[in-house]
């Protein structure tokens, strides 16, 4: 094929879509690749969606977009055995537009409306079309190939938004080519339908509000991972996953677990009642910014979680660091052809990660760029710290003829015998030094 | 409402649709994995659609192509004898939600 496009995009997701609508509005000639017989039938993730960059691109979205519930309330929670303690953060404002950001979301639907978009814009969305290979001459990529058929096709320059597992980024060696088992996490989901009343009532939310409770400890048994449970419009999702490597040490399956986190005593009444309409599998790149992957070469960026851009810590979020990826590597682009520049040239993408830094989508990741290294050295801190501080608690509340005062030397000697003075001081000073 | 709902992977794999390929986008090299050490073999157990089982009387792995999730873990667990790429265009499994 001698025709050369000038963008061509792998994967109709976040990251991808994002590029595609931001540069065909300054008039590239965009085509986006996707694998999937529609965008979102291969997607998958927990469910909140952070919106600050989908506004920036469509800022009707919130009115037009197929969202589910605005995020009113987050929980945190540290599960034991039979035990929950949690923080809740309810902020009522969070009922206002632009719902701080926060929505529920299904792949399925969403990902379709957005590729939408993106055709409506004038790119254009092809599906059921799986980049094999990248082209590479003298050190640069020059097109893709494709299956079924081997076509291949020639771009000025090619976004990679091809996801997690990242066998192009691998290939082309822009990161190392086994993904690192302590790094790449797991996560199983059902999404289990309800009524919209059923949710209100259940969760004490108002017309269109929703909650997101992330559960850590018992949930994968101390393993390095965490668990959620978010409100859909008509449906919940609850999920949970581990890294490869603890699951491979657990000898069990992601669903043993996920089965006793729905079976938890304090777990089971939230989704009682409700029909298992989905079962879903994917994985999550929990590199860290120590981890990231080289974001460019000549003819080739990568953006979203090809790049490994999650922000893990308490946040969990990727969405709207996947589609700030997309904007800047459109803004990378459209500002090199302003100068005239080649656009696949290594002189035109050497400002992307710079971009990248400037803004919060490595900002943040730098921020916690020390937790996943840090849980993987010390998993004592999600094996042992979830069974001791829930009981702690449950003993300081219990109520019987104890003085009071009995009780909490019972707790200080508690604590002294489950970890030691020293020991605790020193662990919560790691733990400050190692979030900042 | 009444209905029970799934709990194991194969009747939650029933929930799923698939566009199906008689191709398999998947290859295990044999040889490796029965020399693999790890009792139960990684696969086996780490994939969430039990794509992979070993067969008890030869000890080959017997790969069932059709029930990937293609999450990709299987690789990543065992990438010295999981030979995985994605299906081509339009095949494989199709989530509406999720």
């Amino acid at each position: 094929m001698d025709e050369e496009f000038e963008v061509l995009i792998i994967g109709a997701g976040p990251a991808g879509i994002a590029a595609a609508i931001s540069l065909a509005r300054e008039g590239f000639e965009v085509m986006v690749l996707e694998r999937g017989e529609y965008a979102g039938s291969k997607n998958v993730f927990g469910g909140i969606f952070f919106t600050h960059q989908l506004l920036k691109l469509l800022p009707e979205a919130l009115e037009n977009a197929p969202l589910e519930r605005a995020i009113t309330k987050r929980r945190f929670c540290v599960l034991s055995s039979e035990k929950e303690v949690g923080v809740d953060v309810k902020i009522a404002a969070w009922r206002d537009k632009p719902y701080n950001h926060t929505m529920t979301a299904l792949r399925g639907r969403f990902d379709r409306w957005f590729a939408d978009q993106a055709e409506t814009e004038g790119a254009n969305v092809i599906p059921e079309i799986l980049v094999s290979e990248l082209l590479i001459e003298n050190g640069k990529v020059v097109g893709v190939k494709t299956e079924p058929g081997g076509e291949e096709m020639r771009a000025k320059v090619v976004i990679s938004a091809e996801g997690a597992q990242a066998f192009l980024a691998r290939k082309a060696g822009l990161m190392a080519k086994e993904l690192p088992k302590r790094h790449m996490i797991t996560n199983i989901k059902e999404v289990i339908s309800m009524p919209r009343e059923k949710i209100e009532d259940r969760f004490l939310l108002e017309n269109g509000e929703g909650v997101a409770i992330e559960y850590f400890g018992d949930v994968v048994k101390g393993n390095f991972g965490s668990g959620f449970i978010y409100t859909n419009e008509e449906s919940i999702s609850i999920g949970l996953g581990l890294t490869i490597h603890d699951l491979i040490n657990s000898k069990k399956t992601l669903n043993d677990f996920l089965e006793d986190f729905k079976k938890h005593p304090t777990v089971r009444k939230l989704i009682e009642g409700g029909e298992t309409i989905e079962y879903a599998a994917h994985m999550i790149p929990e590199y860290g910014y120590n981890h990231l992957p080289k974001m460019s070469m000549p003819g080739l960026m990568l953006v979203g979680d090809t790049a490994g851009l999650i922000n893990g810590s308490v946040y969990h979020e990727g969405t709207n660091l996947a589609m700030g990826s997309g904007l800047l590597a459109a803004e990378t682009l459209i500002e090199a052809k302003k100068n005239g520049l080649d656009i696949g040239s290594a002189e035109a993408l050497q400002p992307y990660r710079q971009k990248l830094e400037n803004t919060f989508v490595l900002k943040d990741m730098y921020k916690f760029r020390k937790v996943p290294d840090f849980l993987n050295k010390f998993p004592h801190y999600l094996q042992e710290y979830p069974g001791h501080i829930t009981q702690w608690l449950q003993d300081y509340f219990t109520v019987d003829e104890t003085p009071k005062a009995e009780v909490e030397k019972g707790i200080l000697n508690k604590i002294k015998k489950d970890i030691g003075l020293w020991r605790l001081t020193v662990d919560m000073f790691r733990l400050g030094r190692n979030m900042r | 409402m009444s209905k029970e709902n799934p709990t194991t992977i194969e009747d939650k794999l029933g929930l799923l649709s698939y566009n199906w390929d008689k191709n398999s986008h998947i290859s295990v090299d044999q040889d490796k994995f029965k020399a693999d050490k790890m009792n139960p073999k990684p696969i086996t157990f780490v994939c969430p659609a039990k794509v992979y089982e070993e067969d008890p009387e030869s000890g080959e792995c017997i790969v069932n192509h059709e029930n990937c999730v293609e999450c990709g873990t299987c690789h990543v667990a065992s990438p010295e004898y999981v030979n995985w790429f994605y299906p081509i265009g339009g095949k494989g499994v199709k989530y509406k939600y999720s």
